[in-house]
């Protein structure tokens, strides 16, 4: 036991002062590059696997004891689903304008994936999620309908529209804030109580037809691991509109609340159930494989530990960039990018499966 | 015996109040007792044997007391106990390090787990620690501009970390940015606690704002604040003004609407009473008016309001926008509107309602909570609270001096004041809500508590009423019961005299029956 510890050492000790020797500076992500065989470019890090990109950007992670890994990653079937929208409160709106009937028309699609073994001393293994330390499957969800604002380039079919009888009683076209609320353990006392869980700031909206689609989002901040869904609460929905529009004079924003009626859902084709359903569970229902997204995923998993990422107990997504070799675990995390701590060390040490 | 005990209480007072003039005023059994008390009270912990030791070499003892007092308040232990209260005052979890480290429990026999590190770390609680150990003024709980902010990595269940809070008015995404530099990072170096920076892949953050940056108040803008005053589209940031109310102003507020129930329901019960059942909507439209017009409501309504609108640009994080508010203070008809929460706070420490908060709070925690600190003696503190700059090391330096704190507990207790403190306590959590005179159906009469007072009644009838109702036929308070100890407490507080805030007797002991 203490050999085999002493030999762990002792490679370990090696590659780093191999690494050390042929150092090209540290790269964007914290690992160090260098050029590997036939042109690949490989990228150590001190603990865990190196990262293997080829000519191509198609990249795997590969560990000195000889596994690899590579990911894969799914997407959900897509449908849409028309919530009502009831308006609970009305601090912005004069009374004598009477609030229309609107609801929200969103596209259902989520993103699962995993990284699978491709290489691996027992058979029964590939093709198999790598588990993490603690034994979960790194695999995840990123939740529903946010594709277009978290993943752009994924993302197919419309955006998120709201549709109302008439527009006069909403002369703005952003939403300075759009949360979300629930009832959740407060982190200081360890009692559930009502929060605000998730912020949208800067909710652009453009007309798309008779519907207002929502365009963009400046920002994107949650405060709990796990948050799902930007657009689909069973709780409290508060938007907060720009001041002159509407309200108070003497305050600069005024608020509306808002409740998403999920027994009136026009599913085109699903109930409530089935939607939530789809949502928790992330169905792989068309396998999906694209280089890119590969490679990007596997940055973003390297990201996480990376010192140079800060990390907050809110988001901010990225991902507007369009560009997930930006991304970085800004906060609390969102799923599925930083709530998935791997501990690369005990990747690296822990016997093989 | 009782004129033995007062025979020596009067000369134990003169020894103590002579202390200064005479050397060895304060006996070696005395002064150990005192040394033990400011060790107990300023470290959490017994005096150190040598520190007992060297009170039988000195030749001035009390000078010797004051130097041992200061150099207890420069000990990270101070500034764990100073933490610690403010943690409570706060309503926030204490770290763990701090019972370890109030403990004596050595740093490496333990691994300190990322939840414990941001609880020890995060910018409120380093602000707390700050005020201990820079002798910083009190007021910086309100108006510090710079936090020592800790960017740690997700642990489930629990914000790890602060600095995504202040991702919207500063760029700490780029921590090269000019406005933020890195304190201590990646060296695994001890921090200022002694403690090793266990991840060296986590840092603490030095964020400095403005001077004047109107969006940002001391302790009200850090994330474990918002965090424990959460806010809600029905909450609109009360629960945050109800807090500042409390710990700076020394204004309780009474929930409505309990935290931990479906606000539905409890919305209905509010609007409608038990049984009924209507739809949200219906509820907001009837609690609209008694917010406004019920005095009932609008008694706390009419400060909790404005107040909060100062957080009104914040969601989950601080807003990038000050959001302008008020100061409402209806006792004294102070309303005073403000730009944002950083000008509500540097309004709030101007207040004579935060002196007296916050001297009351310190009294409490470093003489005693059981030590009477009636209105006379109040104004002689707030007064050394401003002659010490409002530093705390200072002031609490100046309160440990105190004859209350250097002379055995109780000694100074005059019977019924300790009740009157605890009277007073039951009557503004269980009375006063009600009985303003004028809160809508309740047909509940004006009760106050000093001068003791129903309706136009005098003292005495006053007393006596209040004895019949609460404590022989216990029909108040009306909803709950008082405790058996509660009522043989207001009982005790009527029978000595029903001694007022000035420590005077309001109606004849045995009187009332």
């Amino acid at each position: 036991m203490e050999k085999s510890k002493l030999a762990f050492l002792t490679l370990s000790l090696a590659v780093c002062a191999a690494v050390s020797a042929s150092a090209q500076g540290p790269s964007y992500i914290g690992g160090t590059r260098t050029a590997g065989p036939g042109g690949d470019t490989v990228e150590t890090f001190p603990l865990g696997p190196s990262v293997v990109e080829n000519k191509t950007g198609t990249r795997r992670l590969v560990w000195a004891d000889g596994r690899e890994a590579t990911v894969s990653v799914g997407r959900t079937r897509q449908f849409s689903a028309r919530v009502p929208l009831k308006f609970q409160e009305n601090g912005c709106v004069s009374p004598d304008i009477k609030l229309p009937n609107c609801s929200l028309r969103v596209q259902f699609s989520g993103l699962t994936y995993g990284i699978y073994w491709t290489k691996h001393p027992d058979p029964k293994r590939i093709n198999m999620p790598i588990t993490a330390p603690n034994g979960e499957v790194l695999r995840t969800i990123p939740g529903v309908g946010e594709l277009h604002f978290l993943a752009p380039h994924l993302a197919t079919g419309a955006k998120p529209a709201l549709e109302c009888d008439s527009w006069d009683w909403l002369p703005v076209r952003t939403i300075s804030r759009w949360e979300l609320q629930s009832m959740s353990p407060n982190s200081e006392t360890g009692q559930s109580d009502n929060q605000n869980e998730l912020s949208m700031l800067g909710v652009k909206l453009a007309p798309a037809g008779t519907r207002l689609e929502i365009s963009s989002i400046d920002k994107i901040v949650a405060k709990q691991a796990g948050q799902i869904g930007l657009f689909i609460s069973l709780d409290d929905i508060a938007w907060y509109l720009p001041h002159p529009a509407f309200g108070d004079p003497s305050s600069r924003s005024c608020q509306m609340t808002l409740r998403m009626d999920f027994t009136a859902v026009m599913p085109d084709g699903f109930s409530a159930e089935e939607l939530r359903q789809m949502a928790m569970n992330g169905q792989i229902v068309e396998p999906f494989d694209e280089t890119n997204q590969i490679h990007r995923e596997i940055r973003a998993l390297v990201t996480f530990n990376n010192p140079r990422v800060p990390s907050f107990d809110t988001i901010e997504s990225f991902f507007f960039r369009r560009e997930w070799l930006d991304l970085k675990c800004v906060g609390t995390s969102y799923p599925p990018f930083c709530s998935q701590g791997i501990d690369w060390s005990q990747t690296k040490e822990r016997p093989l499966q | 015996m009782r004129t033995l005990r007062l025979t020596f209480m009067a000369l134990f007072l003169v020894a103590v109040s002579a202390a200064h003039a005479r050397q060895q005023a304060v006996t070696e059994g005395q002064a150990e007792y005192v040394l033990d008390k400011l060790s107990q009270r300023l470290r959490s912990r017994p005096a150190p044997r040598a520190d007992i030791r060297k009170i039988y070499e000195s030749a001035d003892l009390d000078a010797y007391l004051r130097e041992r007092a200061r150099a207890y308040l420069s000990t990270p232990e101070f500034a764990e106990t100073l933490s610690y209260h403010l943690d409570e005052l706060f309503f926030i979890k204490a770290p763990l390090v701090s019972d370890r480290l109030l403990n004596k429990i050595e740093p490496k026999a333990y691994s300190e787990s990322e939840a414990e590190r941001f609880k020890r770390n995060n910018a409120l609680s380093n602000l707390f620690r700050s005020l201990a150990r820079e002798n910083r003024s009190w007021d910086e709980l309100l108006v510090s501009k710079s936090y020592a902010a800790y960017d740690g990595s997700l642990v489930s269940g629990i914000d790890a970390s602060d600095l995504g809070f202040y991702s919207a008015v500063a760029d700490v995404l780029s921590p090269i940015s000019g406005l933020v530099r890195v304190l201590s990072d990646a060296t695994g170096q001890p921090d200022a606690n002694g403690y090793p920076m266990r991840s060296p892949t986590r840092s603490v953050v030095k964020l400095d704002f403005g001077p004047s940056d109107p969006r940002i108040a001391g302790a009200l803008t850090t994330s474990r604040f918002f965090n424990r005053y959460t806010n809600t589209a029905i909450n609109k940031n009360r629960r945050r003004a109800a807090a500042v109310l409390r710990i700076f102003l020394g204004k309780d507020m009474v929930p409505a609407i309990g935290t931990g129930e479906s606000i539905d329901h409890e919305l209905n019960k509010l609007a409608y009473g038990q049984g009924f059942e209507v739809s949200a909507t219906e509820v907001t439209e009837r609690l609209r008016d008694p917010h406004g017009k019920n005095p009932a409501c609008y008694k706390c309504h009419q400060m909790l309001d404005p107040m909060g609108r100062v957080f009104a640009s914040s969601g989950s994080i601080l807003g990038s926008e000050p959001s302008p508010g008020a100061l409402v203070l209806p006792e004294r008809k102070l309303i005073q509107n403000v730009e944002g929460v950083g000008q509500l706070a540097d309004y709030i420490r101007r207040q004579p309602e935060y002196v007296e908060t916050q001297v009351r709070a310190l009294w409490e925690w470093f003489v005693g909570k059981d030590i009477p600190l009636f209105r006379p003696r109040l104004k002689q503190m707030t007064e050394l609270f401003e002659k010490a700059g409002r530093r705390s090391q200072d002031f609490i330096a100046a309160l440990v001096s105190q004859p209350e704190f250097r002379s055995p507990e109780l000694f100074l207790n005059k019977p019924g004041e300790l009740e009157s403190i605890e009277a007073r306590a039951i009557f503004n959590t269980n009375c006063a809500s009600c009985h303003t005179g004028d809160a809508a159906g309740t047909q509940a009469p004006a009760v106050s508590f000093d001068p003791l007072r129903i309706d136009d009644q005098d003292a005495a009838a006053s007393a006596q009423e209040v004895y019949r109702q609460v404590v022989r036929l216990r029909r108040m308070p009306k909803g709950h019961k008082l405790s058996d100890d509660q009522v043989e407490l207001v009982r005790k507080w009527l029978a000595t005299g029903a001694i007022d805030g000035d420590g005077k007797m309001q109606i004849t002991p045995g009187s009332v029956q």
